[in-house]
């Protein structure tokens, strides 16, 4: 799926929002945590540290009064009277004087200081036991003496010499009685023999002592006093439930213990389940070693992380209202600069589609209006350039439209894809008769079975690298193409290939070549017949050079014989001589008479005209009858003889000498006949001259028609009848040639003349 | 009168056929060749199919006694029917006739029918009219005679 590019920008800004946020309100509440938890540790660390010096103090105290206590004259004077039978001999004071003496100080000392429930001193014989004390009702009750009793384990039986200690007893309980706990210090009073004579004692209420301990603890948590042994002796505030103590206390006093701390000492550990905060100081009891005791403070963590709580509460409710709102805010921002930007996206996508044109955006600003300035210049750009291609591909088109050569253009499998007006002209088609047809209709039926093949081989050898293209491409051909009527036309084609976007197509430049090759035929048979004339010229100089030279030779040759002959006076040959060198003369003149007419015939005299072959026949028959009638020839012709085209003066010559020449050679014939007729041989018209003659042997046939060409000398004749026939028969656009008779009796003598009018040579 | 060169020397009794269609030519031919060597014996043919026939002895020239073959023939180029280059290629192309010499005698000067008749293995080409002289010295070319017998 797309997004819109405000979905985007908000998406974007929430997510960076958000991680921000996210980010700076972990660190924050963390800071904040550790801030608060810090301070609330401050303020029980320093709670806890006035707690324990006042502790100490009490107990310090409580070691100071003993010692004042025990140096109290009444507490001498009692020992001494007891010494002495009861009387003080320093002053005859009583024993009992003394104890007075000694309780009326107690309970003075007793209400002065609130701090000690309960001051006496004990006798000791073998036991101890209270002799005087400072007020009835303050003695320590039955469960507590327990605790707080003198024992004389307790002390030594005689003064150490370092001097008296003060002894510290274990805490009294005295939760069971409704009082609180308590501790007894007492100091040993020896007697003049320094043995044990008794001990002063001071019972120190712990309670009067901690009194500001105790008060209840604002907000959640409280406060626990334990002795070094972990036993609880006090406590205030919330009840910590038992399981967690048992567990967590033993560590508390051991980690101060151990450490050996002293009484600023104080540690922070968590309970046991995790839901207290717990914080411990050390109270040391002076002048007592290894006695202490331990203060506690247990704080319910989500108390103290109330307050961190609720600022985490509030942060995230500022934020989240911030973020919604920068979310909508970036949303509609985003949404107002992408308004624009849409349209013309649609502006660009109508152009590209079909070119019209949607008016862009005009409120734009900032980049969104170079964007648009961009591409409104763009547009026009296309539009100006479009407008080039177009007016380009007319010029083009039109240039093939009109090109002089017809222009046909294929794709890669023969189909054709353009055909211009001179192929039309060409081929007889129009251009929407041929485009997407296989160009193998405008060829015939051979080219075209070969053509897929070509087309195939050019791809071939085209996809191997480096390989020359296809040989029907570029080269100049000569092919047939097939016109529209069917009917086949000659072309001379060049053919190029064009590779456009990975797809060949072929340009095939055709031209009508008809016209030339017409031109091209006619000249190559001119070309031939003026050969033919050459040729035909120069046998006939040479024929005629060598017919004219030979009487030339006799005469020469019988005058110097003559001349010889009269020189030597031989006169017997001169008249036979003469006779050579006259007959040779005159031979000479009947050539040159023939030379002369046969010249003549290379012009015809007459303009050519329909010609009758009846009547030519006819006339020429008249024209040789009187020789015919002396070897008594029969002459048959035809009834049905055509008419022809021609000269009807040279036509008759031709019979004439034909019939001639047929009565002169029929040998022996008893019944010589002669036949004029004419025959169909696959429509041609053959017009023949059969005679029962002697006949001409087949290879003497070619020669009859020679100039001066004699096959008999016997016969009278020059030897230009046939020459004369010929010339007079292809003149006219004929032929004529000999047919022998199987039998190889006669001669039959064909030839043909056109029936139409033909230009005929003048050469 | 003979040497090794000259095995066979022309003599009377060996005929000349000479063939040519002109009946003068022949005659003022004879009649050259009368001045220059003594010969009686002169056959002559007056187209190319009858020298064949005489040389070949057919026809009407089959009796080798009243026909008999010649030393040497005097062969005009143009004749009837058989052309005389025919003639003499003929004669050339068979083994028999393998010492018949071929003089050829004709109107002709023509480079063209020069050059044919040598390339047909003509033994000397003669241009007409012919002289005792120049025949003589083509006999001698020929070996046909030798100088003594020109000299008689």
């Amino acid at each position: 799926m797309k997004l819109t590019l405000a979905a985007q920008f908000t998406a974007t800004f929430l997510v960076v929002v958000i991680v921000t946020a996210g980010a700076v309100a972990y660190f924050v509440e963390d800071e904040a945590k550790q801030f608060l938890v810090e301070q609330e540790q401050g303020s029980i660390r320093t709670q806890l540290r006035a707690h324990s010096a006042e502790l100490s103090s009490s107990i310090e105290n409580l070691h100071r009064d003993l010692h004042l206590l025990s140096g109290l004259p009444p507490i001498r004077g009692m020992v001494l009277a007891d010494e002495n039978d009861g009387v003080d001999p320093r002053d005859s004071s009583t024993a009992e004087d003394w104890q007075a003496r000694l309780r009326t100080i107690l309970s003075r000392f007793q209400t002065a200081n609130e701090d000690y429930a309960h001051a006496s001193y004990q006798r000791f014989e073998e036991t101890f036991s209270e002799l005087v004390c400072g007020g009835e009702a303050t003695a320590p009750a039955q469960p507590e003496l327990e605790a707080l009793a003198l024992k004389a384990e307790h002390f030594p039986m005689s003064r150490p010499i370092e001097g008296a200690e003060v002894r510290f007893s274990e805490i009294a309980d005295g939760s069971a009685t409704g009082r609180h706990a308590m501790i007894r210090g007492s100091l040993p009073i020896y007697d003049s023999g320094e043995s044990l004579a008794g001990a002063v004692v001071l019972d120190l209420d712990l309670g009067s002592v901690f009194g500001g301990l105790f008060t209840p603890y604002e907000g959640a948590g409280g406060i626990l006093v334990l002795d070094e042994r972990g036993r609880i002796i006090g406590a205030s505030g919330v009840i910590v439930p038992e399981p967690i103590l048992v567990e967590t206390l033993p560590l508390i006093i051991e980690a101060l213990g151990r450490n050996g701390l002293a009484s600023e000492s104080w540690g922070g550990i968590a309970s046991s389940d995790g839901k207290l905060s717990m914080h411990a100081a050390r109270a040391d009891f002076v002048h007592s070693p290894g006695r202490f005791f331990v203060l506690v403070s247990a704080k319910p963590r989500a108390a103290l992380f109330a307050a961190a709580d609720q600022l985490r509460q509030r942060a995230l409710t500022i934020s989240g209202v911030l973020i919604a709102l920068g979310a909508v805010l970036t949303f509609i921002l985003a949404r107002f600069l992408a308004r624009p930007i849409s349209e013309v996206t649609h502006a660009a996508r109508s152009f590209g589609h079909d070119g019209s044109e949607v008016p862009l955006p005009q409120r734009a600003t900032g980049e969104v209006a170079v964007l648009v300035g961009a591409v409104a210049k763009m547009i026009g750009q296309v539009k100006e350039r479009n407008a080039k291609i177009l007016s380009n591909e007319a010029w083009q088109r039109n240039i093939l439209t009109h090109a002089a050569d017809g222009v046909i253009t294929i794709d890669c499998v023969g189909k054709i894809l353009a055909f211009n007006k001179k192929a039309e002209e060409i081929f007889g088609y129009v251009e929407i008769e041929v485009l997407e047809q296989n160009i193998k209709m405008l060829m015939p039926d051979e080219q075209a079975g070969r053509h897929d093949g070509h087309l195939e081989r050019y791809h071939q050898r085209h996809d191997s690298p480096d390989s020359p293209a296809g040989s029907f491409v570029r080269e100049l051909r000569e092919v047939s193409g097939r016109k529209k009527d069917g009917t086949l036309v000659p072309l001379e084609i060049t053919i190029s290939a064009v590779e456009d976007a990975g797809k060949t197509c072929f340009t095939g430049i055709v031209r009508d070549v008809s016209a030339r090759q017409l031109a091209e035929e006619e000249r190559s048979q001119l070309l031939s017949k003026m050969e033919a004339k050459n040729a035909e010229l120069e046998r006939f100089t040479y024929t005629v050079s060598h017919d004219l030279k030979s009487p030339l030779i006799t005469i020469q040759g019988f005058a110097e014989l003559l001349a010889k002959d009269i020189e030597t006076g031989d006169h017997s040959r001169i008249g036979s001589d003469l006779a050579r060198i006259n007959e040779a003369a005159k031979n000479m003149y009947g050539l040159l008479d023939k030379l002369l007419e046969l010249s003549r015939i290379g012009r015809l005299v007459a303009p050519s005209e329909d010609v009758a072959v009846a009547d030519v026949v006819e006339t020429a028959h008249r024209h040789v009858e009187g020789r015919l009638d002396d070897g008594r020839v029969e002459v048959v012709v035809a009834a049905e003889l055509p008419t022809v085209h021609g000269d009807r003066q040279r036509l008759v010559e031709v019979f004439q000498n034909l019939i001639d020449n047929a009565a002169k050679f029929m040998g022996g014939q008893v019944t010589p006949r002669i036949e004029i007729g004419v025959r169909y041989d696959d429509d041609e018209q053959v017009l023949f001259v059969r005679d029962n003659g002697v006949g001409i042997p087949e290879a003497y046939q070619d020669r009859v028609f020679g100039l001066f060409e004699r096959l008999d000398l016997n016969v009278a004749g020059t030897g230009v009848g046939l020459a004369l026939v010929k010339r007079i028969v292809e003149l006219h656009g004929g032929r004529i040639w000999i047919e022998s008779d199987p039998s190889g009796q006669g001669t039959c003598f064909c030839l043909t003349l056109p029936g139409q009018p033909a230009e005929l040579s003048t050469a | 009168m003979t040497d090794a060169l000259n095995p066979k020397p022309l003599d009377a009794a060996t005929p000349i056929l000479l063939v040519e269609d002109n009946a003068a030519h022949a005659e003022l031919l004879m009649r050259s060749l009368e001045d220059c060597i003594s010969i009686d014996d002169i056959r002559c043919v007056r187209d190319g199919e009858m020298a064949l026939h005489y040389l070949f002895r057919s026809g009407e020239y089959a009796d080798p006694v009243s026909s008999p073959r010649p030393k040497l023939v005097l062969l005009d180029l143009h004749l009837p029917k058989i052309d005389g280059l025919d003639v003499l290629r003929k004669i050339r192309a068979s083994a028999e006739l393998e010492s018949l010499s071929v003089f050829i005698v004709t109107t002709s000067n023509a480079a063209k029918d020069i050059k044919e008749a040598y390339a047909g293995l003509a033994d000397c080409f003669l241009v007409k009219p012919l002289t005792p002289e120049n025949f003589s010295m083509a006999l001698e070319d020929a070996g046909l005679i030798g100088p003594e017998v020109s000299a008689s």
